[in-house]
């Protein structure tokens, strides 16, 4: 699939992206810092992921493995009125890897649904020039915005390295669950 | 000298206290008893201030009790007075010293009046013929009872001079001289030496010279020489007071570090945990940015997340019980070859392709398991990969959570780092920073080190050889004087000032050696009889005192102050039994009357580092080698001291602190 919209996560969701990932094309804004002490008590921002779309994909398949999503879109604004957005250019989402990656995503959200037979789930899971694009980007995020609520919960309160750790540990333990128990 | 009463009238915390010695030589012990901040110090320090009117109160220089300076209406006048009764060489004496404080109308207290001495005098047992001695006489009359440069071997107030200090004293080469009867030998010497000025210089200066500019240029040369002689022993002099006011504060900042042992320790494991957070901050921030940039970077988080997915949802059982199979897969024939077939009406083994028969079904059919539609391969490669992803992303998480499990014990380090740091920081809230005294101890050590190799030098190497060329310079002059009666004279005179300059210089070697031998041997009797253990105890030629582990040259030791307790406890006891013995007095040329009867000690906590074995040892053996032995002392000592002391003690006394600032001594 050749991606030819942008995609865009609007809201508290992209204030969230915003908030965990580098973007390096700018320095963070002071409104989107995740900003903790570090050992000598300075502040020392974090980013969790290095990409937008990095933390898009995590987020979406979290959402997936829990089996939450939110299917309307928030327009939260920010201090100037706007509503705050996050956005991924096509030009990164048709990248090899991050292609690769969205279609094995989607493969998952559709193979973990328990909707049909599964020899029709297969057929929809890797029919990738039959989809429409949008419907798969849509499906995606909305899994993303649970994704990225839960992320969101686990660090907004990190003050320290410690506190991250902790979060981070949070996370990992949250997957390895999942890694050692079958969904009912 | 036998101490017999002393009164204490209005000195510091001392209102009105008399206290009587006792005199009885088989109890000639007096204790008083008495707690830090009691008075103790105060009581040997009047003592001093009596006869000597030294005033070493480091805290407050107003010896006036402060409630009589409460109590003084300005433009009032009050004295501070200390009544000391002694007998010596058969006299009586009543010593008294005063001093007299004025309250200014802004009610500042200064003195009105120095302190200053007076004196009785009389025959033993005849207290109504006392007579006053001559004001301007009393001092030299004090002198001639003890000697101040002496008395900080029998008055040990404990803080500025301390039992433990003694042997530390720099210019104990000199007191030793003094306190045994050699210093007149050697002022002897000196008055005929042809190095200095002396009684053989103006002598030689009476010679007639050549009036040539040989004659010239060798009293020149003598002038040189004497000079540089002088100016090197002038160094001697202040290096060998530099070396004094180093080894004293050296021996302050040991004191410290002794007293403070525990603080040292304390302080240097502060340091280590200061040190070792450092290290652990340096740590936590490497291996946090690597850790974080690895979450970041590796898409564990991801990759384990397809794994959970996988796992949750049981895709590769539910991926296997597809009808799509791989092994139907015609990855590499595509649907437009079968198309082609189709069209051509029979297959490629010859079989007939007709609408809806056999053949034809199968070839529809099988357009499902190639390209776009290859749905079996699509599964099957899937969970092959989603499998494979499963069993490493367990091991990455692990290897994630385990990198932050290290941080966060990194992180619990530092912090219970930080607790104890606090906890010892309001420990030692206060105490000296015992690192930089030690730092300072050391420097200072270097110091002396360096005094001693310039004193050295001058005195070994420098001296001697001027003295040489002197002497040669005195032969080259006495050589090319005129000949005549006169000079004759002179010369025979000035051999005969060499003479007895050499004689004397030669015997007050011979009476060092022999004072050295001796006090090496009393001060060796009396620690051998003070102290269990296997060292021995030594003087060098500068009279220094230390003791060494037989067999051991070089050692370090570190008693913390209780071995050199006893050790100057036996020197102290061995210098007394020598003066008293009068075996240095034998010598020619020697003091008459340096010490000419026995002499008291007196001591403020003189046991507080001294350990309890050697607290009974030095208690048995010191009433013996003194006359009289006075000593203020803290109750928990003298619980140690009692069993040993019991059988000399003549009077004990007790201290009591009535208010912060007034105490008293009643006998018990």
């Amino acid at each position: 699939m050749t991606y030819s919209l942008d995609l865009r996560i609007t809201g508290k969701h992209a204030a969230i992206i915003k908030k965990y990932s580098g973007d390096k094309t700018k320095a963070p804004s002071d409104e989107f810092k995740f900003v903790v002490k570090d050992t000598q008590g300075k502040d020392k921002i974090i980013t969790i992921f290095s990409t937008y779309f990095q933390c898009f994909e995590v987020s979406a398949m979290l959402g997936i493995v829990m089996g939450e999503k939110i299917e309307v879109a928030d327009n939260s604004t920010d201090e100037t009125g706007k509503i705050i957005t996050a956005t991924i250019l096509s030009s990164m989402l048709n990248q090899k890897s991050s292609r690769q990656n969205l279609e094995r995503i989607y493969a998952h959200l559709i193979l973990d649904r328990n909707e049909g037979t599964i020899d029709s789930r297969i057929r929809n899971a890797f029919s990738f020039d039959s989809v429409d694009e949008k419907t798969q980007l849509n499906e995606i995020t909305s899994y993303s915005r649970a994704g990225l609520e839960f992320i969101d919960s686990l660090f907004k309160d990190c003050q320290s390295y410690e506190d991250v750790c902790n979060s981070l540990i949070a996370l990992a333990d949250k997957i390895n669950d999942l890694l050692t128990s079958k969904s009912d | 000298m036998e101490l017999r009463k002393i009164n204490l009238q209005n000195f510091r915390q001392f209102k009105n206290t008399t206290v009587e010695f006792s005199t009885d030589v088989n109890k000639n012990v007096t204790v008083i008893l008495g707690d830090n901040t009691f008075g103790k110090t105060t009581f040997v320090k009047a003592f001093i201030w009596c006869l000597y009117r030294q005033n070493t109160f480091k805290d407050n220089k107003i010896l006036l009790n402060h409630d009589v300076q409460v109590q003084m209406r300005p433009g009032e006048s009050k004295e501070t007075k200390v009544v000391l009764t002694l007998m010596h060489n058969g006299f009586d004496y009543l010593i008294t010293t005063r001093e007299e404080y004025t309250k200014s109308q802004n009610g500042n207290i200064t003195t009105s009046k120095r302190a200053q001495s007076s004196m009785l005098k009389g025959c033993t047992g005849n207290p109504e013929n006392m007579k006053p001695i001559p004001p301007d006489a009393v001092s030299n009359e004090i002198n001639n009872i003890l000697r101040e440069e002496l008395k900080d071997y029998f008055f040990f107030d404990g803080e500025d001079n301390s039992i433990e200090k003694i042997s530390m004293r720099g210019n104990l080469k000199d007191a030793v001289s003094n306190l045994l009867g050699l210093q007149r030998l050697e002022d002897f010497a000196n008055y005929f030496s042809p190095n200095i000025d002396s009684v053989r210089t103006r002598i030689a200066d009476g010679l007639e010279k050549k009036d040539d500019g040989v004659t010239t240029l060798l009293n020149d040369d003598l002038l040189r020489n004497k000079g540089e002689c002088q100016k090197a022993k002038d160094q001697v002099k202040k290096a060998e007071e530099e070396i004094d006011k180093l080894s004293k504060e050296l021996q302050d900042k040991n004191d410290i570090i002794s007293a403070n042992k525990g603080v040292m320790n304390q302080q240097e494991e502060k340091k280590e945990k200061l040190d070792d957070n450092i290290k652990l901050k340096e740590a936590i921030e490497n291996d946090f940015s690597n850790t974080v940039l690895s979450v970041n970077t590796t898409d564990v988080l991801l990759r384990s997340l397809y794994a959970a997915s996988f796992n949750k949802y049981d895709l590769l059982n539910k991926l296997s019980s597809s009808s799509y199979k791989s092994e139907t897969s015609l990855t590499h024939i595509s649907t437009s070859a079968v198309d082609d077939i189709i069209k051509r009406g029979y297959c490629i083994c010859g079989a007939k392709i007709e609408s809806g028969n056999e053949a034809y079904k199968h070839l529809i059919e099988s357009k499902e398991h190639m390209e776009p539609n290859d749905y079996g391969k699509y599964a099957s490669d899937f969970s092959d990969s989603e499998h494979y992803n499963f069993r490493n992303s367990k091991v990455d998480l692990y290897t994630l959570s385990n990198n932050l499990t290290g941080i966060l014990e990194k992180i619990g380090n530092v912090d219970q780092n930080n607790k104890r740091i606090k906890d010892i920081t309001n420990l030692i809230v206060g105490c000296p920073e015992i690192g930089e005294i030690q730092q300072r101890a050391n420097d200072i050590s270097a110091e002396i080190a360096k005094q001693e190799n310039y004193r050295d030098f001058y005195l070994y190497t420098n001296i001697p050889e001027l003295e040489k060329k002197i002497q040669k310079n005195n032969a080259d002059i006495s050589a090319a004087s005129v000949n005549n009666e006169k000079n004759n004279q002179i010369k025979n005179s000035l051999k005969y000032c060499d003479y007895i300059y050499l004689a004397a210089s030669s015997q007050l070697q011979v009476s060092k050696n022999k004072v050295r031998n001796n006090l090496q041997d009393e001060v060796t009797k009396a620690f051998n009889k003070m102290y269990s253990g296997k060292r021995i105890i030594r003087i060098d030629e500068d009279f220094r005192v230390s003791t060494k582990l037989q067999g051991f040259e070089n050692e370090n030791i570190d008693d913390s102050g209780g071995l050199s307790a006893v050790t100057n406890f036996a020197f102290v006891a061995g210098l007394i039994s020598l003066a008293k013995s009068k075996m240095t007095l034998s010598i020619d040329f020697s003091d008459n009357t340096p010490i000419d009867e026995n002499y008291p000690l007196i001591m403020d906590a003189p046991f507080s580092k001294t350990d309890e074995k050697h607290i009974k040892n030095v208690c048995s053996i010191l009433p013996i080698y003194c006359n009289q032995l006075i000593i203020a002392i803290m109750n928990k000592d003298y619980q140690e001291a009692e069993p040993a002391l019991n059988v000399r003690v003549g009077k004990i006394y007790r201290f009591i602190k009535k208010s912060e600032t007034e105490s008293d001594i009643e006998a018990i």
